[in-house]
């Protein structure tokens, strides 16, 4: 019974991607379980603010019915899809990279880490504080009572996680519902999602080769690759925010609309993890707006900002609802005046040094990232575009210090934060980077030269 | 010597043939797949080369192997067979296997009075008995039980319903109403004599 429900998440994944257009196989395999489970969470929160328990049945019910309605077409006129799907073309659908020796020995790596932390993630229980005092023991009592506003939240039996939107508890609970012992299997799954969906982005953005370099140095980061094997939000927050601006990247390079819909439906789930991750939907916003407003197109940008905002701003609406009970939950406040302390301000800017430089955190990255940057500066002068993409992509880092300026704390001091938790908040900053250093022109031409090098033979006529 | 290589270049042309530069041969794939093979094996060495010695060179990647990888998987090959709170007790010690003892020995409805957190600070270091200072921390192990502590506000309502009492480096004794001969350093006790039975030393 218990994989069952994570069956179901995955298929209600793939009735939804399959709705906003075709995607590959790999596509499919990336972001059906993130998107899947985002909606499921989505409709147990729609649950709990109607008053229907969130239980097994009900979620059955609910997930069934999403999923039938979803496929609407499908089932009322198959020969149709079906005559639509049989001249798709199945050489791009199945398609996962171009072949050479060097490549899979790259892939045989990726799937040995993958498998580590996949193995460690299932073996071992919670044992995280964050996630035992907040998301693993508030999603084991929402599934034990059914419900939001549970004992935990009147008797303050939880920890500051129960203020965050709700997205990881949820999913933590659904576990839970569908009678696993452990939650350990939710983190797992986000990884591998990560993983490939990074991947397969990357294909539609650069070389095989450079695609798959590329993937397994921003999955070994190290401080990332250990902490997705501990059940927190971190990795799940940079997987939903990352992957949507490299989304938006690749509608602009491909202009399919499927992965301005993607990109949507992933800033919007972002938001719906981590209250910061409005700093993603900021910078994708920025960039919408750009390249809208170059087309005289007004409108639109406001409609990306409503879509991505509404879960975050709907679990804004939900705590204000509930001010009474929840506030003591609220870690954070936001100043909306500047805060201009100079002193403060270099306090932050030492901790995210600190975070950025350190010898095991992030490996190579940052000085990969100075590396590509120096390598693109001819680019980054000739091509506008070029210079875009880099801003956008420091832009959410920007954005997270000075978020992180504005707040005023109620737990921790600032240098307790980025002492402790600063190394956490940069993992999509992270993946952003190698998606940038993997696309500058230099880099790229480099090893689709190389691929072409190591290509399979030719078939002569 | 130029002249002859122009002279070359220039019967080329007459003959109608594709000019190609000497370097054309990198830019395509192999024709045959021993030259396929060459050449993956070639530029495979050379990213082996530098990704070693990256690796050799970076603590972090190293980080990876040694405490992730090594660590992780020598213990759980020895103990394959572990249930989960055993798993719990050998990653965060003894305040696992006290709280599951607690959990063990109670009803779901036990109002457990704990410490307060002087005491579980003057417990043997080695113990890592501070979670249990935290009500957040003791409620995942025990719930649907209720673990009440004199220190917060929200919990002077269950003071009065106490079922159970939490004894740490034998502290608590004095909340029973009986005496107790036999005070051993850890365990839970209920309040009401009824239901005493003999109780367990953890």
């Amino acid at each position: 019974m218990s994989y069952l429900g994570i069956i179901i998440a995955f298929f209600l994944g793939v009735s939804i991607l399959a709705l906003i257009g075709k995607f590959s196989l790999l596509e499919f395999f990336g972001f059906s379980f993130p998107i899947g489970m985002g909606a499921i969470t989505i409709l147990m929160f729609l649950f709990d603010i109607i008053g229907i328990g969130i239980a097994r049945n009900s979620l059955l019910w609910g997930i069934g019915l999403s999923v039938l309605a979803l496929n609407y077409k499908l089932i009322t006129n198959p020969g149709d899809r079906l005559r639509k799907f049989r001249t798709k073309n199945f050489k791009e659908f199945f398609f996962v990279g171009k072949f050479n020796l060097v490549w899979l020995a790259f892939v045989g790596v990726i799937l040995f880490l993958l498998a580590g932390v996949t193995i460690k993630n299932l073996y071992w229980p919670t044992a995280a504080s964050d996630s035992l005092s907040s998301f693993d023991l508030y999603g084991k009592v929402i599934a034990a009572e059914g419900k939001m506003m549970n004992s935990l939240i009147y008797e303050k039996r939880v920890g500051w996680g129960a203020a965050y939107p709700p997205l990881y508890a949820l999913s933590l609970a659904y576990s839970y519902i569908f009678g696993f012992e452990m939650s350990k299997i939710i983190p797992a799954l986000f990884f591998i999602s990560f993983v490939f969906s990074f991947y397969a982005l990357m294909l539609r953005n650069v070389s095989t080769l450079g695609a798959i370099i590329a993937t397994l140095f921003f999955m070994a980061s190290p401080e990332l690759y250990a902490q997705s094997a501990i059940n927190t939000t971190s990795v799940t927050q940079a997987m939903y925010g990352s992957i949507g601006i490299i989304a938006i990247f690749t509608w602009n390079n491909t202009k399919q609309n499927k992965y301005l819909l993607l990109s949507v439906i992933m800033l919007a789930l972002n938001g719906w993890i981590r209250s910061e991750g409005i700093v993603y939907i900021g910078a994708a916003f920025l960039f919408y707006a750009y390249i809208s407003i170059r087309k005289k197109e007004f409108v639109k940008p406001f409609l990306f900002l409503i879509a991505t905002a509404l879960p975050f701003i709907l679990w804004q609406i939900y705590l204000k609802a509930h001010i009474d009970l929840m506030d003591q939950f609220v870690q954070v406040e936001i100043n909306i005046l500047p805060n201009l302390d100079g002193d403060y301000i270099m306090r932050i800017l030492r901790g995210a040094g600190k975070s950025f430089y350190h010898k095991i955190y992030y490996g190579i990255t940052i000085y990969v990232f100075y590396g590509a940057i120096v390598l693109n500066l001819i680019w980054l002068y000739l091509k506008k575009e070029s210079l875009i993409t880099l801003i956008v992509v420091l832009l959410p880092l920007i954005a997270y210090l000075v978020l992180l300026n504005q707040l005023v704390l109620r737990a921790d001091s600032i240098e307790g934060i980025m002492r402790s938790s600063a190394k956490r908040f940069f993992f999509g900053m992270i993946t952003l980077m190698w998606y940038y250093s993997a696309q500058v022109y230099p880099v790229k031409r480099f090893f689709t030269a190389i691929e072409v090098y190591l290509a399979t033979p030719e078939k002569t006529k | 010597m130029k002249k002859s290589s122009k002279s070359k270049y220039k019967k080329h042309r007459k003959k109608g043939k594709e000019t190609t530069s000497k370097y054309e041969v990198f830019k395509r794939p192999s024709k045959t797949w021993f030259g396929f093979l060459l050449r993956n094996l070639l530029i495979g060495i050379v990213f082996f080369v530098v990704f070693q010695s990256l690796y050799n060179n970076t603590q972090s990647y190293k980080w990876i192997e040694n405490v992730f990888f090594h660590e992780n998987y020598n213990f759980i090959k020895k103990h394959r067979n572990f249930t989960t709170d055993q798993k719990l007790q050998a990653k965060i010690g003894y305040i696992a296997s006290y709280l599951q003892f607690i959990k063990k020995h109670t009803p779901d409805s036990a109002i457990i009075l704990m410490p307060p957190d002087s005491i579980i600070k003057g417990v043997d270091k080695r113990h890592k008995m501070d979670w249990l200072t935290s009500k957040r921390h003791a409620t995942y192990f025990l719930y649907p039980r209720k673990p009440v502590y004199q220190k917060n506000p929200e919990d002077s309502v269950y003071l009065k319903k106490v079922t159970h009492v939490a004894i740490v480096n034998k502290f608590g004794y004095q909340y029973l109403p009986f005496r107790v001969k036999n005070k051993v350093a850890f365990t839970v006790i209920p309040v009401d004599t009824k239901k005493i039975g003999r109780y367990k030393k953890h």
